[in-house]
Parts: C-alpha cells; sequence; structure tokens
C-alpha cells in the first residue's frame, strides 16, 4: 500500500515538472517552510527542509515593461521519506496551490533609476526596486487525530488549509533585500499534539501464545482544533559580496535574519531566526542549501534546508 | 517684394522598418532594453526574457540595456534582427551585477543597408 502511494506521488511529480513552470515563493526559508522573499524567477522547484519536502511547480506571467504579473503555483508535500533522517516529526501528506497576483514598478527598477526617462550611458542606473504580491492559496491534508483509544477509521480527518497573504518586497541594494509578510491562514494545532500509532489488533494470540497481529496507523493524541491565524512574517536577506565564494565550488553566501509571528489570540506567538545559505555561482537569489536555526521561547530548532529548480 | 521659394519635396525620414528580436537570460529581478529610447517589452519564461518588436531606423539603432540584480548575479543578452531566413545577431553581450558593466551598458550598433542580406 505504502509502495503504491510512492509511486503515485513520484508520478504526480514527473507529471508536474513536464509543464512549464514557474514557482513563486523562493528557498529562503525557516525551518517551517516559510518565507516573506517572493522572487518569482526560478523554475519548477523541488524544496527540502527537515519540517518538510514539498515539490511546486508554477506558472508566472510577468512582462518587463508592465506593471502587473500574475501567476499560480500547486504542490505537494510529502508524507514520509528522507525529511524522517532529520526530524521525528510525522509528516502528513498534503497537496494545495496558490494564486498569486501582484505588481511590479517598472519605472523603481534599473530601466530609469527613477528619473521616468531611459537613462544615459553616463548614468548609474537604480539598484533599488520593489514589488507587491498578493497569495491566496488553499490545501487540503489528511491525518488521523483523536484524544481517546478509538478505531482510526473513527480517527480519520480532513483539513481545508486557507490562506491570504499580502507579500512586500524591498531590494534596498544589490546585497539587500527585504521581505514583510502578512495575512490570516486557517491553521491546525498537530504541532502541539503528541505523535503516537494507533493499534488495531487483527489477530489475537491463540490462547497461551504471546505473539498477535496488529495493524498500526501512525497519527496524533491529544484535543484537535483548528483556528484563524494571523501570520507576520519578515525576512532581511544580506547577500555577500560576489567575491566572497567557497572555494572549490563557487557558490555564493546568503544570510537570511527573519522573524515568524501570529498575531492572533489564542495562538500568539513569534520566532527568531538566522539562516545561513550557499547559492548557485551567476544567480545569488537560487540557493542550493542552508542552515536555518530559529528560536522561541528559549528553544533552538535547527532545520536543513535545499532546493532545487527544474 | 519677397519672392516665394519653390516647394521642395521633403523627405520626412530614410527610416525602414525593421523586426528587432532581444533575448535576456539572467536570474535578475529586472530587465529593460530600449531601441532607440523606446522600451521592448520582453516577456519572463524563468530565467529568459524575449520580445519581438518593430522599430523603424535609419543607418543605426541605439540600444540601452540594464539589470537590477543582485551583486553576482550573471546575465547574457543578444538583439538580433527578424529576417526571412533567419535571425541576424546584431549585438551579444554577457556580464556581471556588482563587476564594471554589470548593471547594463548603452551602445550604438550600426546598420548594414540590408542586413537580412547576412542571413
Amino acid at each position: 500500500m505504502r509502495i503504491a502511494r510512492r509511486n503515485y506521488l513520484c508520478a504526480f511529480v514527473f507529471a508536474l515538472i513536464s509543464l512549464p513552470a514557474r514557482s513563486q515563493q523562493s528557498a529562503f526559508q525557516s525551518g517551517d517552510g516559510q518565507t516573506s522573499i517572493y522572487l518569482g524567477t526560478g523554475g519548477a522547484a523541488a524544496t527540502f527542509n527537515s519540517a518538510d519536502t514539498k515539490v511546486s511547480i508554477g506558472y508566472l506571467n510577468r512582462h518587463s515593461e508592465k506593471w502587473r504579473l500574475w501567476g499560480y503555483e500547486v504542490y505537494a508535500k510529502a508524507s514520509s521519506g528522507i525529511t524522517t533522517v532529520f526530524s521525528s516529526k510525522l509528516k502528513i501528506p498534503e497537496g494545495g496551490g496558490d494564486f498569486i497576483f501582484g505588481w511590479h514598478p517598472t519605472g523603481s527598477g534599473a530601466s530609469t533609476g527613477g528619473t521616468g526617462r531611459p537613462l544615459k550611458d553616463a548614468e548609474p542606473s537604480s539598484t533599488k526596486d520593489q514589488w507587491a504580491i498578493i497569495d491566496v492559496g488553499y490545501s487540503r491534508s489528511a491525518f488521523y487525530a483523536s484524544d481517546v483509544a478509538q478505531p482510526p477509521s473513527s480517527a480519520k480527518r480532513y483539513f481545508d488549509r486557507f490562506r491570504l497573504v499580502g507579500v512586500w518586497n524591498r531590494k534596498f541594494s544589490d546585497n539587500v533585500l527585504f521581505g514583510f509578510a502578512a495575512g490570516a491562514e486557517r491553521r491546525n494545532n498537530l504541532d502541539d499534539l503528541t505523535p503516537i500509532t494507533f493499534e488495531t489488533t487483527v489477530l489475537s494470540a491463540p490462547s497461551g501464545g504471546t505473539t498477535s497481529i496488529v495493524k498500526t496507523q501512525a497519527g496524533f493524541l491529544g484535543n484537535y482544533r483548528e483556528y484563524i491565524a494571523a501570520p507576520i512574517y519578515t525576512d532581511l536577506l544580506f547577500i555577500l559580496p560576489s567575491k566572497i565564494t567557497v572555494p572549490g565550488f563557487g557558490y555564493h553566501v546568503a544570510i537570511d535574519g527573519y522573524t515568524r509571528s501570529d498575531v492572533a489570540a489564542p495562538n500568539r506567538s513569534a520566532d527568531g531566526g538566522i539562516g545561513v545559505f550557499l547559492t548557485k555561482k551567476g544567480a545569488v537569489t537560487r540557493p542550493v542549501g542552508g542552515l536555518s536555526a530559529s528560536w522561541n521561547g528559549g528553544k533552538v530548532r535547527v532545520a536543513f534546508v535545499a532546493s532545487y529548480n527544474f | 517684394m519677397a519672392t516665394k521659394k519653390p516647394a521642395t519635396p521633403v523627405v520626412l525620414s530614410d527610416k525602414r522598418a525593421l523586426t528587432f528580436i532581444a533575448n535576456v537570460q539572467t536570474p535578475a529581478n529586472a530587465v529593460h532594453l530600449f531601441l532607440n529610447g523606446k522600451a521592448i517589452d520582453m516577456g519572463q519564461d524563468g530565467d529568459t526574457w524575449s520580445g519581438k518588436e518593430p522599430r523603424a531606423v535609419g543607418d543605426h539603432v541605439d540600444i540601452l540595456f540594464t539589470v537590477n540584480g543582485f551583486d553576482g548575479d550573471d546575465w547574457a543578452m543578444t538583439v538580433s534582427i527578424d529576417c526571412p531566413d533567419a535571425a541576424v545577431k546584431i549585438l551579444s553581450k554577457k556580464g556581471t551585477v556588482g563587476q564594471p558593466g554589470g548593471h547594463g551598458f548603452g551602445k550604438t550598433v550600426m546598420l548594414a543597408p540590408d542586413p537580412c542580406s547576412q542571413s
């Protein structure tokens, strides 16, 4: 059954990557896969971090001389796989999509240096830029959660996640990018529940015997609930000067200082963290991998993040 | 009494209409290309930006190319003339943001009387 599910996932992934594709969110992510940096120039992407493995594909409609842009992204998250090597957290399968539309002022970029006309040769072009995006998303996941002992079939639940997030990215120079995202998202409290295993006895041990046959199902124990969160994310990305590279590989280095907050009661929280990423030679906003460490209430969480653009 | 000069035919322009093809490869966040001061609208497909527009030009075309990217982003651009048989490349250039000339350049390219004869 597990093999069949994996084959289905592989087929889905290969079907996705055969499409013309551009992902929207960057791979400058915290360990929970969140970011406020939307670069919109990457190809179809596979992003792996300690929290999940996500394969995404999308389309971006953008023109150099038009302010408006729009696009979409569909993604799938694995329920298992190599992420379990790095984290004992139970992963649940999730699939969904995002639609984005936004504004990227052509006059704020290098074209006019803010003068409103083409630059002459001697004039320095602007290194500043900015763009704003609205991200509307939906995803669905399935899992098993209960606060009492009961058969897995009775504990199975589906969760519909909705999100509406506004994003603003501001490029201050060739080395500094600021990202801000705020919105609303329907979430659940699975992170607060205890990972457990449901066991259903299929064949009881014969009298005098000690061996029985049980069927197991991974799930969660606790009082499951859903709520509306008000996430506010910020990222301050520093691209180190391009002459600083990793010897032998040529990778550039980027440092992402971030905050991840939820300002809605009763799940108000605030995380802070820092990520160090290696990025592609010649494409400094394309991370190939990185480490991200976050702090929340004295607890430190370290996550490994890797990305591959098809 | 002033005599009125006979009207002479005025040549408004010795320009011809050529279709230019622009192609840029870069991960930068914004690129812009101007031919004779007017921007060519290029559509983005991942790291590829491309556009195709006609221009009335004389014996030369002024090309202005600008890139807004991050320190270390590479770019490569070409401008070609669309001809019946094959496009004729008139300019090709590479650079890296953060290096001298890495944010773009301006250049005047002289055009042959019949650019398509070179295809």
